[in-house]
């Protein structure tokens, strides 16, 4: 099927300009080149190739070169010097039809040019490349977090932030409004509610065996638990999927915070397979989350020996932890056909759940007694009685409710409350500015917190007012640097934010503080730590999120054509690739396994849905990819192939820009204005290719379609789910159209297709070969993977840069473009390992600068 | 350089002219010694009724053959989708072949619906511009108890609403809080507190701008014009606070409803919508409020008989007839919904008239066809408000009318004296 090539491979391809640019730093800034040629003069070059098209009557492309301003620094002529260099490097221009300079020429005025531009762009810089910027919704949600150490929600009362690049923390994209002040402010006030608990409760272990925890349970619940399951010694053993407030639960959380849960489970008689346990998160409001946003995880039972599994998340008041059975059936539907659970003949799969335990919460009285503690706390109607030491009521065991009544709040007894205020004062600002205070800084807090004392205000009243000063002043929200290279403390957050997406912690700020964090080996040592702590999650989540918009994968709902989409599939998908990420970060693996590897990370599911047998289990895992998977990479990964969708029916346009910005970093140019739309047709007589046909044959849309088009069509072999297809499926029968029962999806079971009315067919066949802008062909996606692996310095490019952008801020400019190409060499060095990368990346003046 | 400098001195002027006391035009009329009609705030001074705007967005566009009607006027022969809203005609003029101009084919371009940014600020290259609503709001100011309301149906709520800075709108929050904030009284206690916590607010605002003034010193010149920039965010942070002090201890008007009548969870979106529009019609009302942005999300099929697949999905049909008429049955609904939300404040009477009357009520979308995710033919129907309303009026299909020639448009008959909005080329001068 996919033997008809449009053209012999016959390729003498110019290798854009990324294998120019390799030999051409090497050769530029010598002071000998300016007398070698003179074409190396702009004027001269353009006069003998360019000026046929690019003159001031023919104005090709809307660009007269004509008398073109040599002002590099001007913004918009630097800009269009810039695409002039780019075009040229790139061997686009002159077009290939024309009269061509030699390598010679072409590389002579280019390191004239780059010279000049590098300069211009210096001089642009000289206050820094990034503008002073407020923190995002996430990081600012992240920082308050970190700081109080509670896990309040206040992402969702903030305006949502713009997106430059595809991040949302460049500085650009980060404008401060009326709004963002007022809304600062009610968020200040929430997050410091949390953060002073009515009560202080210590951190708590608690454990129950599957036996307690069923007589624990109202024995009214017992007649939706006890047929579906049984005691074995101290353990409970589902043999039925229970509904998920009814399944085996801790209990709920006094406070707010972050817990730890551990369950032992063992799997019986699953004819040796795992069974995979949920665990998730049963809210007060039972409503509140979507199915999937209650996972915190789904880990497999093992037949034999009992396992632990665990989980670590925020909890709010109120919230319990539950684990559930995943492959058990569900006692609502069990079959008419096979003995019950309670029937003596059961002889199904059961999940023995030993005990569970919940820790938490995490870290909580640290945070406390930094910016409340070290004082004795009393309800405000006993003050009195204890400052005069009378023997108190025992309050401790109150319910939680009653301390939020004005004469039961919590009042600190201290016989000295502004030294009290001082010295909490003393703590709380340098955390919360991420750098110590002036003076004048501290002296001005602690004049507030005395005036108020002064006014009879009680010292906890006091201490929440000031603190939210603190948290509304241009300290806590904006990242401040100053011009040129960034101070130790400038250099501490530019890393956790990079790197936790939130505040530096106090090791941090002590290493700023002794002037030791910019020493070359200390600040590897510190990136190393920051990634391997817990908030490093952060990192992989946030910056896969944007660089790859893997955010958006669950956005849409796909077409009943497809079926199989279910919970596990949704939930796998994007696990995949996220734990993809991780690998090839914590091994430093070549940066080229984002667009190929003969490994993936894979559980049971998407074993399934990629066609690849001898998974067991929910667990992701790293998994050999056999020879003909097509798969390996994150761009054959499903999240991708479907994030790259409208969920209905793929797009080679959407695949191919997002191959371009996302891998390549080649953005192409936006569509013109007033394009006629492509209206798909989905009932299988014409394909999307063959509607895109036009983009071939009008010059308008060429020029860029020949970039974007091609990954595009590559990517068609996969459908809206990252299933492999060589049919497009379609809902109705036809001529040429054939029904399949299970379309490409052998293994599906059998019984959720009865319960749904979708029959599938397949209609015309999947074209997925092409020819790349060079003009190289490739017959499907295995061929065009090989093509991009040929430049590996390209991928590593766009990933410093990327990783760059994200890190300061800023958009690269071409200033920066020697840093980035001293990263990748230092990349290319080391097999071009991503961890490398990333540590040539914080360790650029880029990074380390304004 | 120079041009930046220049830039700079301007700001610093202005800077030193507002901040000055609060102003009395800043109070809400209510509070002021003057309760006469305040020009500014586009008051038709020969009304009693105040007037007021409602923007509705949905997405996915339409499918014209069930929309728009063969002939143009007041005497179209009404079709599928007219049929719902055949007890207003006359009352209503749905436009054909119009749109914003030179939008990319993408579910993206909600973002400019109201506002009529250049394309590329789709792109985030330059920011977006401030929106239909706020530029009312802005002049309406604190006449109200809010100055507007942004509100969106649970997940569909793309920013719709933009500030002249580029920053979208935060949401007003769910039914039940915006019941709250518009018509339940606070305890003395409670109001005493906010109070408090809005003066402090207020002194904050004073801290944040004598730690700007600091800072400037230390910065450079990119920074430092940032800066500035915030110092007029301050300034109007201060007038935000400024009129929430003056309406925290004023009473709130009574309304015959419960809040349970809002909080209650919705059994399907139908009912869900209407709730919403429930609301908007209390708002209206009772004047807490001028300016509605509501964003109408995508519907799915749940508790609903009829519908069998995803709004979505079926918006994407590919011409597939089934997924068509899956379609249809969504776009119905939308505009019986609609109906409904035009009867109810056609049902409420005001001086001059009802209130559908003194309220401009658009309904359009981002997309025009949704199968093919293009930005032209946006279905806009524009309903209320004292226009002379045309029933159907038919541009080129081709190539579409300005949408921001209506916008302009709207924007005098609030009484805004200008005849520019967004990239506008003209002022539809029609509908009078």
């Amino acid at each position: 099927m996919m033997a008809c090539m449009t053209k012999p491979t016959a390729c003498k391809m110019r290798f854009a300009w990324n294998t120019v640019l390799a030999i051409f730093f090497i050769v530029i800034p010598t002071q000998a080149q300016a007398q070698v040629h003179a074409l190396n003069k702009p004027e001269a070059f353009f006069a003998k190739f360019c000026l046929d098209c690019h003159d001031a009557s023919a104005k090709e492309g809307g660009l007269s070169l004509v008398g073109l301003s040599a002002k590099y620094s001007d913004p918009e002529l630097h800009k269009t010097w810039v695409r002039i260099f780019d075009r040229i490097r790139a061997g686009e221009m002159p077009p290939k039809d024309e009269l061509q300079p030699t390598a010679k020429q072409r590389e002579v005025l280019l390191a004239e040019l780059e010279q000049k531009l590098h300069e211009a762009s210096l001089q642009q810089q000289k206050d820094g490349r990034v503008t002073i910027r407020r923190l995002s919704r996430a990081e600012y949600e992240n920082t308050i977090r970190d700081l109080l150490d509670i896990p309040v929600e206040v992402q969702s009362r903030l305006p949502e932030d713009n997106l430059i690049d595809g991040f949302d923390n460049i500085s650009q994209g980060l404008e401060t409004s009326a709004t963002h002040l007022v809304r600062y402010q009610e968020a200040a006030d929430l997050a410091l509610v949390h953060a002073m608990p009515p009560r202080l409760s210590g951190l708590t272990i608690k454990r129950m065996t599957g036996k307690e925890w069923l007589e624990w349970r109202p024995k009214i619940y017992h007649k939706g638990i006890v047929p579906w399951s049984r005691i074995e010694g101290d353990s409970f053993v589902f043999r039925a999927q229970l509904y998920k407030h009814g399944s085996v639960h801790t209990d709920r959380t006094k406070v707010a915070g972050r817990y730890r849960f551990r369950a032992s489970v063992r799997a019986i008689n699953n004819q040796g397979k795992p069974i995979p346990v949920d665990i998730g998160r049963i809210s007060t409001d039972r409503f509140g989350h979507a199915e999937l946003e209650h996972l915190l995880g789904i880990q497999d039972a093992v037949e034999g020996e009992s396992r632990i599994i665990e989980a670590e998340a925020h909890l709010i008041t109120g919230e319990s932890v539950y684990v559930s059975p995943r492959t058990l059936t569900l006692f609502r539907s069990w079959p008419k056909d096979v003995p019950k659970p309670d029937d003596p003949k059961f002889d199904g799969p059961e999940l023995v759940v030993d005990w569970i335990e919940l820790e938490g919460p995490l870290g909580l009285g640290d945070a406390f007694e930094s910016f409340f503690g070290g004082m004795k706390r009393v309800p405000d109607r006993f003050v009195e009685d204890a400052k005069a030491g009378k023997k108190l009521q025992d309050w401790s065991r109150w319910n939680v409710n009653e301390f939020q009544k004005p004469h039961n709040r919590l009042r600190f007894i201290t016989e000295t409350p502004k030294e009290d205020a001082a010295r909490l004062l003393g703590q709380f600002l340098p955390q919360a500015m991420r750098r110590p205070p002036t003076q004048d800084q501290l002296d001005f807090y602690i004049g507030r917190a005395n005036t108020l004392l002064d006014s009879g205000m009680p010292l906890d009243e006091v201490l929440i007012k000031v603190y939210k000063e603190v948290l509304c002043s241009m300290q806590f929200l904006f990242r401040i640097e100053k011009p040129g290279k960034l101070d130790d403390f400038a250099l501490a957050s530019r890393l956790s934010y990079f790197l936790w997406n939130s505040m530096p912690d106090d090791e941090l700020l002590e290493l700023a503080a002794r002037g030791e964090l910019r020493k070359p080996e200390v600040l590897r040592t510190q990136a190393e730590r920051l990634l391997k702590h817990r908030k490093g999650q952060r990192f992989v989540t946030h910056f896969t999120d944007h660089w790859l918009n893997l955010a958006e994968t669950l956005d849409m709902k796909p077409d009943n054509l497809y079926r199989e989409f279910d919970e596990e599939l949704a939930w796998s998908m994007t696990e995949e690739t996220r734990r993809f990420f991780v690998e090839v970060l914590d091994n430093n693996l070549p940066v080229t396994d984002f667009v190929h590897s003969d490994w993936s990370m894979l559980n049971e599911r998407l074993g399934l849905h990629y066609d690849i047998d001898g998974i067991q289990g929910m667990n992701m895992r790293r998994v050999k990819l056999p020879a003909d998977a097509h798969r390996g990479g994150v761009i054959t990964q499903a999240s991708i192939l479907k994030l790259t969708t409208n969920a209905t029916y793929t797009s080679p346009i959407k695949r191919g820009a997002w191959i371009l910005e996302r891998i390549l970093g080649t953005p192409p140019a936006p569509p013109p204005p007033n394009v006629e739309a492509i209206e798909p047709d989905i009932r299988g007589a014409v394909t999307i290719r063959e509607q895109m046909a036009l983009h071939k044959t009008q010059q308008v849309c060429a020029s860029c379609h020949r970039k974007i088009d091609p990954p595009g069509f590559a990517l068609e072999n996969y459908d809206i789910l990252g299933g492999w297809r060589e049919r497009y499926r379609v809902s109705k029968g036809g001529e040429g159209i054939d029904y399949v029962p299970l379309a490409n999806h052998p293994n599906r079971k059998k019984e959720s297709w009865k319960t749904s009315p979708q029959r599938v067919y397949l209609a015309k066949p999947v074209e997925a070969f092409g020819e790349t802008s060079a003009g190289e062909a490739f017959a499907d996606i295995d061929e065009y993977k090989k093509i991009l692996l040929r430049d590996p310095n390209q991928i590593a490019r766009n990933l410093a840069e990327k990783l760059l952008v994200y890190s300061t801020g800023s958009p690269i400019e071409f200033a920066d473009r020697r840093s980035v190409e001293k990263i990748v060499k230092a990349a290319r060095e080391d097999n071009y390992g991503f961890r490398t990368l990333l540590h040539a990346v914080i360790q650029s003046p880029v990074f380390q600068s304004k | 350089m120079k041009n930046q400098l220049s830039r700079r001195t301007v700001l610093r002027a202005a800077g030193a002219s507002i901040a000055l006391p609060m102003l009395d035009a800043m109070l809400p009329s209510g509070l002021r010694a003057d309760t006469n009609g305040n020009e500014s705030n586009g008051n038709d001074p020969n009304s009693a009724a105040p007037r007021r705007i409602v923007l509705l967005h949905r997405g996915l566009g339409t499918y014209h053959p069930y929309l728009v009607p063969k002939t143009a006027g007041l005497d179209y022969e009404s079709n599928r989708y007219l049929k719902t809203l055949e007890a207003h005609r006359g009352k209503f003029t749905l436009f054909s072949g119009i749109s914003h101009q030179g939008y990319p084919n993408s579910h993206e371009t909600s973002r400019a619906i109201f506002t009529d940014a250049a394309p590329e600020s789709l792109q985030g290259t330059i920011p977006n511009t401030v929106s239909l609503d706020q530029l009312i709001a802005e002049k309406i100011g604190g006449e109200t108890r809010l100055r507007s309301l942004t509100m969106g149906s649970s997940n569909g709520a793309a920013s719709l609403s933009w500030n002249r800075k580029g920053v979208p709108v935060p949401s007003s929050g769910g039914r039940k809080e915006v019941f709250a904030r518009l018509f339940i009284d606070g305890s003395p206690e409670e109001i005493k507190t906010e109070m408090n916590r809005l003066a402090h607010g207020r002194s904050i605002l004073d801290n944040l701008r004598g730690q700007l003034q600091s800072l400037k010193l230390d910065l450079g010149g990119a920074d430092r014009d940032r800066l500035e920039v915030m110092e007029t965010s301050i300034r109007e942070a201060e007038v935000l606070l400024h009129q929430e002090e003056a309406w925290a201890s004023k009473p709130k008007p009574a309304v015959d409803a419960d809040v349970k009548e809002f909080s209650a969870r919705d059994n399907s979106w139908i009912d869900g919508d209407n709730r919403w529009y429930a609301l908007m019609r209390l708002a209206l009302q009772t004047d807490s409020t001028r300016v509605i942005v509501y964003g109408i999300s995508e519907h799915n099929n749940t508790n609903v008989q009829d519908l069998e697949i995803g709004h979505h999905d079926a918006s994407h049909h590919g011409k597939d007839p089934a997924k068509i008429e899956q379609f249809a049955r969504y776009e119905e609904k939308d505009y019986q919904n609609f109906a409904k939300f035009l009867d109810l404040l056609n049902e409420t009477k005001e001086a001059d008239g009802s209130l559908l009357d003194h309220t401009q009520v658009l309904l359009t979308s981002n997309l025009g066809d949704a199968s093919a995710h293009a930005s032209n033919n946006l279905p806009t129907i524009l309903a209320g408000g004292g226009f002379k309303h045309q029933g159907h009026m038919a541009f080129d299909e081709a190539n579409n009318l300005p949408l921001s020639n209506l916008y302009a448009r709207m924007l005098q008959q609030f009484g805004i004296e200008t005849d520019r909005f967004g990239r506008n080329k003209g002022v539809l001068t029609e509908l009078v």
